[in-house]
């Protein structure tokens, strides 16, 4: 990769077609791309397919924003935090986006058979769910007896992302993408993509990732396009360099109670600030961001 | 003939004069040519001379000890500074204690106003209670002239620089207000040359006063005279200064300083 | 081991007019400058400085008119050059200054730690330093005869500095990146009352899980300040680069009493803390864009 693919988040996201296929990096409070969600609202992305493990919280943003027509998961929920992701579970009740479930593992399958470049995958996953009845069968699924053991498995096909948008610590000019902490289903889905846009903090001299060339989850050639901009994760967490902004989290889920507040959200975060520094200054600005700084040893 | 620049030509005769095994003091210097004089050129000559005739010398850059020459930052920001891969960094007290124990075998320095007795001033110009201009302080160059084995100055060479009298002595050359340097007992070699854009210099003239060792090519006794404010020894038949060869230029300009920072000014 | 964290307004309460001060750092790196801007927010006066290769702290100080002496090694901007205030104020005969080179003025500080009256040196023998001082006096060493001047410590009532991290008791630590051009320790250890402004306030058993990144020790430290940013416009190596568009700012603002005071009245007495003088002085965007790499 050569520098010149390094992007403002504005071209990036301008490079994501409307109706494409996305899947999003990250889980739990960790590593989810939330300024480009914030970007892809701003400039209106419309019927966006996700394919999503775990990851509620850019898919609850990206949902509430109205970009999304198709939601692929296994679960949306804020955890620890505030529960059921409102925006998404409102969409599906309201019948605004379409959904279809699937196992944790089995998601994970899907995306390892899209690395993998293989049509297919094998589990033994869902056998005897409701999940199943949900999904046609012939398209979604086959039933089949393995050819070596005999058992019955399920083949799902391998899920191909247009677009992996992956939020990550760090790369060099050369986009040898370094992700600390847990990585989760981010190496599978970026490689399952056709396209892999990452965003990191920093970009730090090749000398730093040759130092420490274990945390490289990403070697240049699968990284398209880099976009650098610190605090990204924003209220989500980038392990080793900042914590999540639990009090962000509260106003955000206050906030989706109602479609009254949750307007009120967009237009104060999302569409009020005319780039992410100015999203950064609306949240509490360098008070807020210098107490979100991750302790050097434990890295959170 | 090989083609050369001034620059190349004073890092050239700095370098020949480094020893194997000795260990060279460059400060952190300012911008500009200060800088060039001041770190640039004697980052140059130290690694020459390991690429040549001397490859145990090695150098200190404020508190980096054995820096990896192969690898010199191209920005001398504190940041490049403290991540150049190096040997050693140590304490800015500990390493002082070192100077001052006689452990620097060269001390590179330069300065506004150095006198005939090679006296070096960088702390006021005009009466030190009323100056007329207000320099820095004396930063350590008290220290490179007083416990340095050999002291060498490098600068350019003008009048308003080469004073019979510097307005203060912030290191001491070889006879500072009506005292020798023997008298003064101070345990370091002082200056011992003065490499200019005109010529090397030492300090071997009667009563250890400034005399001209080489002059450089086309330089004439009276070009240094008028750029000097003293009367400078000048001996008959002066010999032209070293020049570079190919292999010494080629090493500078492909290997040591190949984007031209190092002698940029 | 007590909770030393108190506010920077706080902290500099413990600086008096007519007291003598210690500030660590060198050049544009790692000063205290958080901790000077609330020193001139307080207009503490006829402050007497005591310094090793100082910067723009001082320039600040001086230009703020805190200053009645400076006793140092250099007081210079690094790679900006002369420290402007400091040159006119000394020009103008405005403030006293006391020449010293660098380890001299270190001697000076070390028998301020060292609990002594002075420290012996030769590399005063010749100089001007010698001619001109007034805290250097000619000694004859009682052992070998030779000649030697004593320096005498100076000793500091409060020392400022800044650090990279530091816990609630004031353990003091460096970042991955060691790195010492300055003498910090030396410093702390010479004055009586110790002020940290820190980057960054740590858990402190993330400081038990690596002491030996501990270059200052709790029981030297009277008071921490977090101060993220706390070295702007200069440098925290290791963290973040010289703020080199506001350093242009400044270089230009200090040409002239009147510029400086205009400059002080926009970013110090125009500021209520630290944070509102980084927002009005680089704003959020630009402070990130100076952090170096990890």
């Amino acid at each position: 990769m050569l520098n010149s693919r390094i992007l403002t988040i504005e071209e990036a996201a301008a490079g994501i077609p409307d109706g494409s296929v996305v899947t999003v990096g990250g889980f739990g409070v960790f590593l989810q791309p939330m300024a480009m969600m914030r970007e892809m609202i701003r400039q209106g992305k419309k019927d966006i397919n996700l394919l999503s493990v775990g990851e509620a919280y850019a898919a609850d943003l990206l949902v509430g924003g109205g970009c999304v027509r198709s939601v692929t998961l296994a679960s949306f929920g804020f955890e620890a935090v505030t529960g059921r992701s409102r925006n998404f579970c409102k969409a599906v009740e309201q019948g605004k986006v379409e959904v279809e479930d699937y196992s944790h593992f089995s998601m994970a399958s899907r995306f390892l058979a899209g690395a993998m470049g293989l049509p297919f995958t094998a589990v033994h996953s869902m056998r005897g769910s409701d999940l199943l009845d949900h999904l046609p069968e012939g398209k979604k699924y086959v039933k089949m007896d393995c050819p070596f053991s005999g058992e019955e498995v399920i083949l799902l096909p391998a899920a191909k992302p247009d677009i992996a948008i992956i939020q990550a610590q760090r790369a060099d000019m050369d986009g040898n993408l370094q992700v600390m902490g847990p990585t989760i289903c981010i190496e599978e889905q970026a490689r399952a993509a056709k396209r892999v846009i990452a965003i990191v903090e920093e970009i730090v001299p090749r000398s730093v990732i040759q130092a420490n060339p274990t945390a490289t989850l990403l070697p240049s050639f699968f990284v398209d396009t880099l976009v650098v901009l610190p605090y990204s994760a924003h209220p989500m967490a980038s392990y080793g360099y900042y914590d999540y902004d639990l009090e962000h989290l509260y106003t955000y889920t206050n906030s989706s109670k109602t479609p009254e507040s949750w307007k009120g959200y967009l237009d104060e975060y999302v569409y009020a600030p005319k780039d992410h520094y100015e999203y950064l200054e609306q949240v509490g600005g360098l008070r807020k961001i210098m107490q979100l700084r991750a302790d050097p040893l434990l890295g959170y | 003939m090989t083609e050369y620049t001034l620059n190349e030509l004073m890092a050239v005769n700095v370098a020949r004069q480094l020893h194997d095994d000795e260990m060279g003091f460059i400060g952190v210097g300012t911008g500009g040519r200060a800088f060039t004089v001041a770190v640039g050129l004697p980052i140059v000559a130290a690694r020459l001379a390991q690429l040549t005739h001397a490859p145990n010398f090695t150098i200190q850059i404020g508190t980096i000890i054995s820096p990896d020459l192969e690898n010199i930052p191209k920005v001398f920001t504190e940041n490049h500074i403290t991540t150049w891969p190096t040997m050693a960094r140590v304490r800015a007290d500990d390493n002082l204690d070192m100077f001052v124990k006689g452990k620097v075998d060269v001390g590179f320095v330069s300065g506004p106003q150095i006198d005939q007795y090679g006296n070096i001033n960088i702390t006021v110009i005009g009466d030190y209670k009323k100056p007329k201009v207000r320099l820095v302080g004396c930063l350590a160059l008290p220290e490179h002239l007083a416990f340095a084995r050999r002291a060498f100055v490098i600068t350019d060479h003008n009048a308003r620089t080469f004073v019979e009298n510097v307005h203060f002595v912030t290191g001491v050359g070889w006879q500072a207000n009506g005292k020798s340097r023997e008298e003064y007992n101070l345990p370091g070699g002082g200056p011992v040359y003065v490499f200019t854009d005109l010529g090397v210099f030492d300090f071997n003239g009667e009563g250890h006063r400034m005399q001209a060792l080489t002059l450089h090519p086309g330089v004439t006794p009276d070009m240094v005279q008028e750029k000097t404010g003293f009367p400078v020894i000048i001996p008959p038949n002066v010999p032209t200064s070293i020049l570079p060869t190919e292999e010494e230029i080629e090493l500078i300009r492909t290997k040591i300083d190949p984007e031209n920072i190092l002698l940029k000014y | 081991m007590r909770n030393k964290v108190i506010s920077a307004t706080e902290a500099v309460k413990a600086i008096k007019s007519g007291s003598t001060l210690t500030i660590g750092g060198n050049t544009i790196r790692r000063h205290p400058l958080g901790l000077v801007r609330e020193i001139i927010r307080q207009e503490i006066k006829d402050l007497t400085i005591y310094v090793w290769v100082a910067g723009i702290d001082v320039d600040l100080l001086v230009g703020a008119g805190c200053v009645r002496r400076v006793e140092a090694a250099y007081v210079g901007m690094g790679p900006l050059g002369f420290a402007p205030n400091v040159r006119r104020a000394v020009q103008e005969g405005r403030i006293e200054y006391e020449d010293f080179s660098e380890t001299s003025m270190l001697a000076r500080l070390r028998a301020a730690g060292m609990g002594l009256p002075y420290l012996p040196t030769k590399v005063l023998l010749g100089t001007g330093m010698a001619q001109y001082a007034t805290h250097a006096k000619p000694v004859t060493c009682p052992f070998t005869g030779e000649q030697l001047y004593a320096v005498s410590a100076a000793k500091a009532d409060v020392a400022i500095l800044h650090g990279y991290y530091g816990d609630v008791h004031g353990n003091i630590q460096w970042p991955m990146v060691r790195n010492t051009d300055d003498i910090d320790p030396v410093i702390a250890k010479s004055a009586d009352h110790v002020i940290f402004s820190v980057e960054q306030l740590i858990d402190p058993k993330t400081v038990m899980s690596n002491p030996t990144m501990t270059y200052i020790p709790h029981n030297w430290v009277n008071a921490v300040v977090e101060m993220p940013y706390g070295a702007h416009p200069g440098t925290c190596d290791g963290i973040y680069d010289p703020d080199s568009r506001h350093l242009e700012e400044y270089m230009e603002a200090a040409k002239s009493d009147d510029t400086f005071k205009a400059y002080l009245d926009k970013y110090v007495f125009g500021t209520k803390d630290d944070f509102e003088y980084l927002e009005q002085a680089a704003g959020l965007a630009h402070l990130l864009s100076l952090r170096v790499s990890h």
